[in-house]
């Protein structure tokens, strides 16, 4: 079960470290375009709009991907000061809470995206709306001309991928206890 | 309460500082009973950081890293050595004029020192310098990064203040010279204490080969701030440029910029990032729960019976804000101060925002430096393998200079014109 779960994390990761690059590079595309089009006179009004919800699903996907590698800022006081085995102990916690987090934020996104009262409604958008008035389907975004709620995606995405980083990293935690391995970061 | 505490316990117990914002806020809604806003919380996640200022900063990180890559940082300290470098002392007079080049193209202290320590440490020791002393003047160097812009710590302020990130980048000039200034003259006392090495003379024609190689480096700023002043880029826009003119300087001037790194160097942009983006995204959500508790309010009440003077409020922050800084890193702890602190010194005390993110950030970057969670003090350390102790310790002066600088923009706002 430990083993699977860090499995499909690293997988999940090496996924994650694909669209980060992917979501980068086009980023920066992006703003070429926009300062070449406009010194050619020709300003892309969709631009701008479309590289900043490019960047916000970068900083979930890549910040998914640092919590699979550990690699966030906090402060590591009590941390370094305890011995090895206190140190996994408290890493233990540390994962726990991010799970929490994780968890949680599924839960709110469950809560903004309403998927059963869409259901309910037959996926009547209108109707949702009126029953609800909860306009995450109805918003369109200003330039590009989609519904933000494509780009809305990226919570419920990111929540479940830092669900299953942060069960991997209680498992690993969890493991190097029992194993009294050092602790892996 | 129960908000504070939880915070203070998740702080204490290493929490990375995106979770404790996003949990703290949590608990508030929770602790308060405003549970409705439960329902709107992963749209303040995802708003938080639906802003165009922030573009700058993943796209100044590629430039870190392309420059890097491509071997103009290399270039720029070999134009400053041919400059200044056969003075007595020079190599660590070049040391803070390549440092300040490096900032007029990066925004982060702690990349610039990483990057910097691996060039100037050992170039210093060969020339007798004491490696802890090279290593804290590297360090102080890198200091100016986040004051002379561009500035990662000012697109952050920008976005949280809601101001002009073009703007607040002008007002970090003369403060960004200001400093500079004070360790030239640092440098210049300390020499005269104790002796510098003689830096060897350089052969004219080498010298004349530096200044052309490191000439053409200089494209860099210069399409930053052309490309600005020229309307062709925002000051967000111009990161992308910059990326462009050091990828094209490293592939056909030097020659050393590899195409198959490319993908490592987006990787690595992304990721550091992606580390600012959720605390900046976390800390949105925290603050937004804060102004529904009234929190700045009652925070405004409380240091108004301290005083009504502007500037001893500006100094009484700065003592907590230095106290802040050496248990919080630069751009975490700013996330964390500004949604309390900007209303109190907008609302209660008058205060021009770009005077207090230019002070703000300044203040913060020294945190960068003192222990105990002085993260550039460390990087530079680790980097050069010498005590973060003994580093700090030749640091010290300069670091009483920046906080000198500190206290004169806190008492003459003039000196952040914008």
């Amino acid at each position: 079960m430990r083993r699977a779960l860090m499995a499909l994390s690293e997988r999940l990761a090496r996924l994650e470290t694909r669209l980060l690059q992917a979501l980068i590079a086009t980023i920066l595309g992006l703003m070429i375009l926009n300062v070449v089009s406009r010194a050619l006179r020709q300003s892309l009004y969709w631009v701008d709009e479309l590289a900043i919800n490019l960047m916000v699903i970068a900083a979930f996907v890549g910040s998914s991907l640092m919590f699979a590698q550990r690699q966030h800022f906090c402060v590591t006081l009590l941390r370094d000061a305890l011995p090895r085995r206190g140190r996994t102990w408290l890493s233990l916690a540390v994962q726990c809470t991010t799970l929490c987090f994780a968890v949680f934020l599924a839960y709110a996104s469950w809560l903004w995206f309403d998927p059963l009262t869409l259901a309910a409604h037959g996926f009547d958008l209108d109707a949702f709306f009126s029953q609800t008035f909860n306009s995450i389907y109805r918003e369109i975004t200003n330039t590009i001309g989609i519904e933000r709620f494509w780009f809305f995606f990226v919570m419920p995405l990111f929540a479940v991928s830092l669900t299953l980083h942060s069960l991997a990293s209680v498992a690993e935690d969890i493991g190097a206890l029992a194993a009294k391995e050092p602790e892996p970061c | 309460m129960l908000t504070a505490a939880s915070f203070v316990l998740l702080l204490l117990m290493g929490a990375p500082i995106g979770i404790l914002l996003a949990l703290s806020a949590l608990v508030f809604l929770l602790d308060s009973g405003n549970t409705a806003l439960l329902a709107s919380y992963a749209l303040q996640l995802f708003s938080g950081i639906g802003n165009y200022g922030l573009l700058a900063i993943p796209l100044f990180m590629l430039v870190g890293e392309m420059m890097n890559g491509g071997g103009i940082t290399r270039r720029l300290v070999d134009m400053a050595r041919a400059i200044l470098g056969t003075a007595k002392g020079g190599l660590i007079y070049v040391n803070i004029l390549s440092n300040m080049m490096i900032a007029s193209i990066l925004g982060s202290a702690t990349a610039q020192i990483a990057i910097m320590s691996k060039v100037m440490v050992p170039e210093m020791e060969r020339e007798g310098y004491g490696r802890a002393f090279s290593v804290a003047t590297t360090t102080a160097g890198g200091l100016m990064a986040p004051i002379i812009p561009p500035s990662m710590m000012f697109v952050v302020y920008g976005v949280l203040a809601q101001i002009s990130i073009g703007d607040l980048f002008i007002a970090g000039i003369l403060p960004g010279l200001m400093m500079a200034g004070g360790f030239f003259a640092v440098i210049f006392l300390l020499g005269l204490v104790t002796p510098y090495p003689v830096a060897p003379r350089l052969d004219p024609k080498k010298r004349l080969a530096m200044l052309r190689d490191g000439v053409i480096t200089l494209v860099i700023p210069a399409s930053i701030i052309g490309s600005i002043l020229m309307g062709l880029a925002t000051p967000t826009e111009s990161a992308a440029v910059a990326a462009v003119m050091a990828y094209l300087i490293g592939r056909f001037v030097t020659g050393e910029f590899r195409d198959r790194d490319i993908p490592n160097m987006l990787l690595t942009a992304g990721r550091n990032a992606a580390l600012v983006l959720f605390m900046i995204a976390t800390a949105a959500v925290f603050s937004w729960v804060l102004v529904y508790g009234q929190v700045p309010q009652r925070v405004a009440q409380a240091i108004q019976l301290a005083t009504d003077n502007p500037i001893i409020f500006l100094l009484l922050v700065n003592v907590i804000l230095l106290a802040i800084g050496m248990i919080i890193d630069g751009i975490p702890a700013l996330i964390m101060v500004v949604p309390i602190l900007l209303p109190v010194a907008g609302e209660v005390y008058g205060i021009d925002p770009y005077h207090l993110g230019v002070v703000l950030c300044l203040n913060l970057t020294l945190g960068l430096v003192t222990p105990p969670v002085g993260v550039a003090l460390y990087v530079a350390a680790s980097v050069s393998n010498v005590r973060a102790g003994s580093v700090f310790m030749a640091l010290l002066p300069f670091v009483l200079v920046a906080a000198l600088v500190v206290i004169l923009l806190s008492v003459f706002p003039n000196l952040t014109i914008h």
